[in-house]
C-alpha cells in the first residue's frame, strides 16, 4: 500500500477524446432540439445562421450542433495547442 | 393563565441552559489545552508551560476542539449530512416528477418544500461547509500556519451552523405535531415577495433565522480566512508562491465579507415584513423588485463563493497527476482576482423579465457575458495543464477531468442565458436549471470529490477502495449527464420550472417531455446509487481500509509534483506516537506569540 500511481495516458489524447465527447453531445442535442422545436405552437419551418438555411429536421439539427460546437471549441483548441507550443514551460 | 405557563415553561428553559453551561464550564480545564494555552493572563511565561499534548477523548475532543484539522472534519460530516437531505429531497422531487401526475407525495405543497429545503441545504448547508471543510483543514497546512488564525471564532463559527440546519429544516420534523405548520417552508430559495412574506406558514420565520445563523457563520469563517492568509503565513510563503487554492480561498472570503451581511439585512429585512407589518417589500413600500435587487446582489456572487475554491482544488490536484506544474499559473491568479470583482457586476441577469429598465439590461448583460472571459481563462489553462501533461487517471484526476468537461457544458450554456434575447425565451424554464445545475452539480460537487479523494490518505490514513470509487465517478458522471442534459432539453421544449405535476399538458411536445422528465429521473436514481457507493467506501475505509505508510501516496515526488502538506503528512507519519491519532510532533501551544484571540 505505498504507491498508487495507474498507468500514465497521454494528455494530447485525453483532451482529444474529450472534445470528440462534447461535439457528440452537441450532435445529439441537436437532434433532440430538432425532435422539440415543431411540436411547439408558432414553430418556423426553418432555422438557420447566416446564409445557412435549413429545415427543422433532428439530423439537420444534429449536424448544426456538432458543426457549430466542433467548430467553435476546434479553434480554440487550435489556439490552446498553438500556445501551448509557444510557452512549453509556462 | 396560558401566558403564565408560558413564563413558567420559558424560565425552565432557562434554567435548563445556565445548568448545561455551567455543566460544561466543570467538565475540563479548558483554558488547559487551547492552542494560546497561557495567553489568556498575559504574563508571558506564566502558564504556557502547562499545554495538554493531547486532546480529551471521546466526544468530548469533538465539542470542545478549536484545532483547526478537526474542525475540518466536522464541516466535512456536518456537509456530507446535509448533502444526503438535500439530496433524497432531489430524488424524491425526481421520483414524483417521473409520472405526469401526482402519485408519491401527498400534495404540490410538500414538493415546494422539498424544492425549496433542497436548494437551500445544498448552498448554504453542503455547499458553503463542504469548502470550508478544505480550507479549514489544508491552508494552515498549505501555508505553514500553525492554526487558523482565530481558532476559539473558528470553532464558534462552526456550532452555529447545525442550529442553523435544524432551523432550516424544522418544518418538516414540526409539522407533524402541530396544526399552525403545514410543511416545510416553501418559498423556493430565492424567497421572493409577496410570496414569502404572505405564506403563513412559521416554518419560513425559523427557515429565515436558521438562514442567518448560517450566514454569520459564514462570514466569521471568512474573516478568519483573510486573517489567517494575511498574517499566519510561514516565513517561506510569499504571496508570489502561495498557491492556488489559497488564492481561491482568499477571493472567495472577500466576497463573502461583502455578499453575506447584505443577505443577513435583507433576511431580517422580511422578517419585519413577515412579522411587523412593515413594508420594506410590499408595494406601497420598497416594491417586490427591491427583494430581487438586494437578494440577487448577494445571490449572485454566492454563485463564485461556491465555484472558486472548487476551481482552486481543480487547479491544485490537476497538475499533479497531469506530471506538470499548472499552466499559466499567474493568469488562473488573476482570473479568479477578475471573477470576484466581475461577479457583483452581474446580479441584474436574474431579473432580465422583471421589466427593469432595458439599458440597465444591456449594462448587465455585457457584465455577464465578460465574466465568461476569465472563466474561459481558467479552462483554457486546465486544458493547456493536460494537453503537455502524462495523465494518471486516478479517481481524483477522473473528477477533475468530469469537472473540466461539466463545466464547459455548464458554462456554455451559461453565457447563452446571459443575452436578454435568450433569456427572455427560456428564462423559468428547465434550461436554467439544466444550465446551473451542470456547474454546481457537475462542476463544484465533482472538483469536491477530487478533492475528498486527493486528501483522503492524509485526513484518514488509510486508501479508500479504488474499484469503488471508480464505480462512483462513472455513475456520477453519467447521472449528471443524464439528468441535466435531459433538463437542457426540457427547456428548449418550453418546460417551466418548479412545477410538481404536467398532467394537463395540452401544448408543447408532450412525449417528448414525459421522455426527458423520466430520463432525468433515471439520471438522479443513477446519481443516488453512486452516491450511497460513495459514502459506504468512505465510511468503510476509514474504519478499516489499508494503512497508509508512505508520506507521499500519490508518488508525488516523481514529477517533483509533492506538495507542502504532503511534507507535513510526512513528518506527521514519521512521528506519530500511539495515541488517539490527534497527536502530532507541532505542539499546539505557542504561548509566547500574542495574537488577536488572546484578547477573545
Amino acid at each position: 500500500m505505498s504507491t498508487l500511481s495507474s498507468r500514465a495516458i497521454s494528455g494530447r489524447r485525453a483532451v482529444l477524446v474529450i472534445y470528440a465527447t462534447i461535439v457528440a453531445l452537441a450532435a445529439l442535442f441537436g437532434a433532440l432540439v430538432g425532435l422539440v422545436l415543431p411540436g411547439k405552437e408558432n414553430a418556423p419551418e426553418m432555422a438557420g445562421f447566416g446564409p445557412f438555411v435549413f429545415e427543422i429536421t433532428p439530423l439537420n439539427f444534429a449536424v448544426y450542433g456538432a458543426v457549430n460546437v466542433g467548430l467553435l471549441l476546434g479553434v480554440l483548441l487550435l489556439l490552446m495547442a498553438a500556445v501551448s507550443k509557444k510557452y512549453p514551460n509556462a | 393563565m396560558a401566558i403564565e405557563g408560558q413564563i413558567a415553561l420559558t424560565v425552565l428553559m432557562g434554567a435548563l441552559l445556565v445548568g448545561v453551561a455551567v455543566w460544561l464550564t466543570r467538565l475540563e480545564d479548558w483554558r488547559s489545552y487551547t492552542p494560546l494555552a497561557g495567553g489568556a493572563g498575559g504574563a508571558i511565561g506564566d502558564e504556557s508551560a502547562h499545554v495538554h499534548e493531547e486532546k480529551p477523548a471521546g466526544i468530548i475532543r469533538w465539542l470542545t476542539t478549536v484545532d483547526h484539522k478537526d474542525i475540518g472534519i466536522l464541516y466535512g460530516t456536518y456537509a456530507l449530512i446535509a448533502f444526503v437531505w438535500g439530496g433524497l429531497a432531489a430524488v424524491l422531487m425526481r421520483a414524483e416528477l417521473a409520472t405526469a401526475s401526482l402519485s408519491l407525495l401527498n400534495n404540490t405543497q410538500v414538493y415546494n418544500a422539498l424544492l425549496t429545503s433542497h436548494g437551500i441545504t445544498m448552498l448554504f448547508l453542503f455547499g458553503t461547509p463542504i469548502l470550508a471543510a478544505f480550507s479549514n483543514y489544508f491552508i494552515p497546512l498549505l501555508i505553514d500556519a500553525d492554526d487558523m488564525a482565530f481558532p476559539r471564532i473558528n470553532a464558534i463559527a462552526f456550532w452555529l451552523l447545525p442550529p442553523g440546519a435544524i432551523l432550516i429544516w424544522a418544518g418538516f420534523f414540526v409539522a407533524p405535531f402541530t396544526e399552525a405548520m403545514t410543511t416545510g417552508a416553501a418559498t423556493s430559495w430565492t424567497m421572493y415577495p409577496p410570496l414569502s412574506v404572505e405564506q403563513t406558514n412559521p416554518s419560513v420565520d425559523l427557515m429565515l433565522l436558521g438562514l442567518h445563523l448560517t450566514g454569520v457563520s459564514a462570514t466569521m469563517g471568512a474573516i478568519n480566512f483573510i486573517a489567517t492568509i494575511f498574517s499566519e503565513r510561514g516565513e517561506d510563503v510569499g504571496w508570489s508562491n502561495l498557491d492556488i487554492f489559497s488564492w481561491t480561498v482568499l477571493t472567495q472570503s472577500g466576497l463573502i465579507l461583502f455578499a453575506f451581511p447584505l443577505l443577513g439585512s435583507a433576511i431580517i429585512m422580511l422578517l419585519l415584513d413577515r412579522n411587523f407589518s412593515t413594508v420594506f417589500f410590499a408595494a406601497e413600500g420598497g416594491g417586490t423588485i427591491l427583494w430581487q435587487h438586494l437578494f440577487w446582489f448577494f445571490g449572485h456572487p454566492e454563485v463564485y463563493i461556491l465555484v472558486l475554491p472548487p476551481m482552486g482544488i481543480v487547479s491544485y490536484v490537476l497538475p499533479k497527476f497531469s506530471g506538470r506544474k499548472l499552466f499559466g499559473f499567474k493568469f488562473v491568479v488573476y482570473s479568479t482576482l477578475a471573477i470576484g470583482v466581475l461577479s457583483f457586476g452581474v446580479w441584474a441577469h436574474h431579473m432580465f423579465t422583471t421589466g427593469i429598465d432595458p439599458r440597465l439590461r444591456a449594462s448587465f448583460m455585457a457584465v455577464s457575458l465578460a465574466i465568461a472571459i476569465p472563466s474561459a481563462v481558467k479552462t483554457f489553462n486546465w486544458i493547456t495543464t493536460l494537453w503537455n501533461g502524462s495523465l494518471r487517471l486516478n479517481t481524483p484526476m477522473l473528477f477533475c477531468i468530469g469537472f473540466i468537461s461539466n463545466f464547459i457544458i455548464g458554462g456554455v450554456t451559461g453565457v447563452f442565458l446571459a443575452a436578454i434575447p435568450i433569456d427572455l425565451v427560456l428564462h423559468d424554464t428547465y434550461y436554467v436549471v439544466g444550465h446551473f445545475h451542470y456547474v454546481v452539480m457537475g462542476a463544484i460537487a465533482f472538483a469536491g470529490f477530487a478533492g475528498i479523494y486527493y486528501w483522503y490518505p492524509m485526513y484518514t490514513g488509510r486508501m479508500y477502495q479504488r474499484t469503488l470509487a471508480k464505480w462512483h465517478f462513472w455513475l456520477s458522471m453519467i447521472g449528471t449527464n443524464l439528468t441535466f442534459f435531459a433538463m437542457i432539453i426540457l427547456g428548449y421544449a418550453g418546460f417551466t420550472r418548479r412545477y410538481a405535476t404536467y398532467d394537463g399538458l395540452t401544448v408543447g411536445p408532450v412525449e417528448v417531455i414525459t421522455a426527458m422528465h423520466q430520463a432525468a429521473t433515471l439520471g438522479a436514481f443513477l446519481l443516488l446509487i453512486g452516491q450511497i457507493i460513495w459514502v459506504w467506501n468512505m465510511v468503510s475505509s476509514w474504519i478499516d481500509g489499508p494503512k497508509v505508510e508512505d508520506g507521499d501516496p500519490w508518488n508525488l515526488a516523481e514529477t517533483n509534483m509533492k506538495s507542502r502538506e504532503w511534507a507535513w503528512f510526512e513528518r506527521k507519519l514519521d512521528t506519530t506516537i500511539a495515541t488517539d491519532g490527534g497527536a502530532e510532533e507541532e505542539p499546539l501551544a505557542d504561548g509566547g506569540e500574542p495574537t488577536e484571540s488572546d484578547e477573545s
